[in-house]
């Protein structure tokens, strides 16, 4: 399977932060989750992946191209917290200003996603609420037959119903089989609706780079009254108080574990808020 | 190129209307000396030329921009063709409203075709000056942060020159040194001419090398 997003032991050195080594690999045809706690380095490696940053060594390639050729962003759709257009244009202003630079746009389809996603073609972007925005940002995408969306915190913001929405139109969007998504997000519920692949990043580094599905059913969630002394080494995240622990913990690791004590499936929010909280007892 | 031309003047959109008061602009500055009207005409569309830049720190332009199929230097290069456009504009602006403003004009100026030639060939080393001096600058830094430095100091620079020439003129000795310069350059018209419009030329190359070198590693 060709990987339509390749990363090398990418660095690069901010005042105060620096990206130290990520490396990862998203197959093409899959939806990758990028993951993490604020300012663990999310946005600014899909700054690099996007060019509006370079890095200070290693190497991006995307669908097979190295990212500092133009071409690669034919084929590439970029969505950052909001779209980029002018507040004065109208859908119809976008049509005309963008089309030109895409060969394969399509007209049709574009009207067509207008009219589904309920945006007026002639109402300036001002007067779009963020879910709209976001939406005509999806029109502007599916019209350009991109094969790789990159989007970072696609849903941030919207309320409930928004947010569903837009999973519905990137579970369509993925339908066909050579299209891939890397988005970051904070709620990792959407993670868990749509993700085939998760990257944890933390402090600027790759925490975990892999299957979703591998990821949550490497860990459970543990609850009880006292944990065992010898149990406290492989308690990832361990939150005691006078009701009780809680904590992360490795499936090979709870034989042993008091009968009274509640173990259930951990989920991808569970996992990152209790390798966050390890990080910070250590 | 085009297509970077229509996209710069269609993220003016909320700009465009004031391009209706340039013209009237002109004619009240006509009113004084038709002389001024090529060089105005220039400056204002240079002006209004700097748009773009404007625009695109309210709207995240920069982003769009780099998120489209082409390379950085495309975008430079589109922002100087709507500038030399609109640079041509004004020139032609300038020329076309010169007999309207002979007739109300408390100065008349009939120029004949080498006075009007070293008219645009100024307008055209002012012009030079002014992309060296801004768009460089504008580039990499910003619309904000690019104009201070970039418009307001240069402008302060070019006064500061100015004021110094004429007080050096009038000094004892030199009551006739800009007089000097004058019939120079009326003897020499085609001659200065196309010195001016070789330094203009020089000095927009320059400023677009500039521009791209600096916008290439620009981070956004």
């Amino acid at each position: 399977m060709n990987n339509a997003i390749e990363i090398h032991d990418l660095c690069k050195t901010y005042p105060g932060f620096s990206l130290k080594n990520v490396s990862f690999t998203v197959p093409q045809g899959l939806c990758c989750g990028f993951v993490g706690p604020n300012g663990a380095g999310k946005s600014t490696t899909l700054r690099l992946l996007a060019g509006l940053a370079f890095p200070d060594s290693g190497d991006i390639r995307l669908l097979d191209r190295p990212v500092c050729d133009p071409a690669v962003k034919g084929e590439i759709g970029i969505l950052f917290d909001q779209p980029y257009y002018q507040e004065e244009w109208t859908p119809l202003d976008i049509e005309r200003s963008l089309a030109p630079f895409y060969p394969g746009w399509d007209k049709a389809q574009y009207r067509k996603h207008l009219s589904r996603f309920g945006l007026d073609a002639r109402k300036k972007v001002k007067g779009f609420s963020r879910g709209m925005k976001q939406k005509l940002a999806f029109a502007v995408h599916l019209s350009r037959n991109t094969r790789l969306l990159l989007l970072d915190e696609p849903t941030a913001g919207l309320d409930p119903a928004a947010r569903d929405e837009l999973l519905d139109i990137l579970r369509e969007y993925m339908i066909p089989e050579n299209r891939t998504i890397l988005f970051s997000t904070h709620i990792t519920s959407d993670l868990e609706r749509l993700a085939d692949r998760i990257v944890y990043i933390s402090g600027g580094a790759i925490s975990y780079a892999g299957d979703t599905e591998e990821l949550v059913s490497r860990y459970c969630m543990v609850r009880g009254n006292v944990l065992p002394e010898d149990k406290k080494a492989f308690a990832i995240g361990l939150r005691q108080s006078a009701s009780g622990y809680e904590c992360l913990m490795e499936l090979a690791q709870i034989g042993g574990l008091p009968p009274d004590n509640l173990t259930e499936p951990a989920t991808i929010g569970d996992v990152v808020v209790y390798m966050e909280r390890n990080k910070k007892n250590a | 190129m085009l297509n970077m031309l229509r996209l710069n003047w269609s993220a003016m959109k909320s700009y465009r209307i004031r391009f209706l008061i340039i013209p009237v602009c002109l004619f009240v500055v006509g009113c004084l000396s038709p002389i001024l009207l090529v060089p105005m005409g220039a400056f204002q569309l240079f002006s209004f030329s700097l748009n773009p830049f404007a625009v695109e720190e309210k709207g995240d332009l920069n982003r769009l921009y780099l998120t489209l199929p082409v390379p950085r230097r495309s975008v430079v290069m589109g922002r100087y063709a709507l500038s030399l456009l609109l640079y041509m504009i004004g020139v032609l602006l300038g020329l076309a409203m010169m007999p309207l403003a002979n007739l109300v004009s408390l100065s008349k100026w009939y120029l004949d075709f080498k006075w009007s030639l070293a008219l645009v060939s100024f307008s055209f080393l002012v012009y030079g000056i002014m992309s060296l001096a801004m768009y460089p600058l504008l580039f990499k830094m910003g619309y904000q942060k690019g104009k201070v430095w970039g418009y307001y100091v240069p402008a302060v620079f070019i006064c500061l020159i100015y004021i110094a020439v004429l007080e050096y003129d009038i000094l004892v000795g030199n009551g006739t040194f800009i007089l000097n310069l004058l019939v120079y350059a009326s003897d020499h018209i085609l001659a200065v001419s196309a010195g001016m419009f070789t330094a203009g030329g020089i000095l927009l190359c320059l400023s677009y090398l500039l521009s791209a070198r600096l916008y290439a590693r620009r981070e956004f």
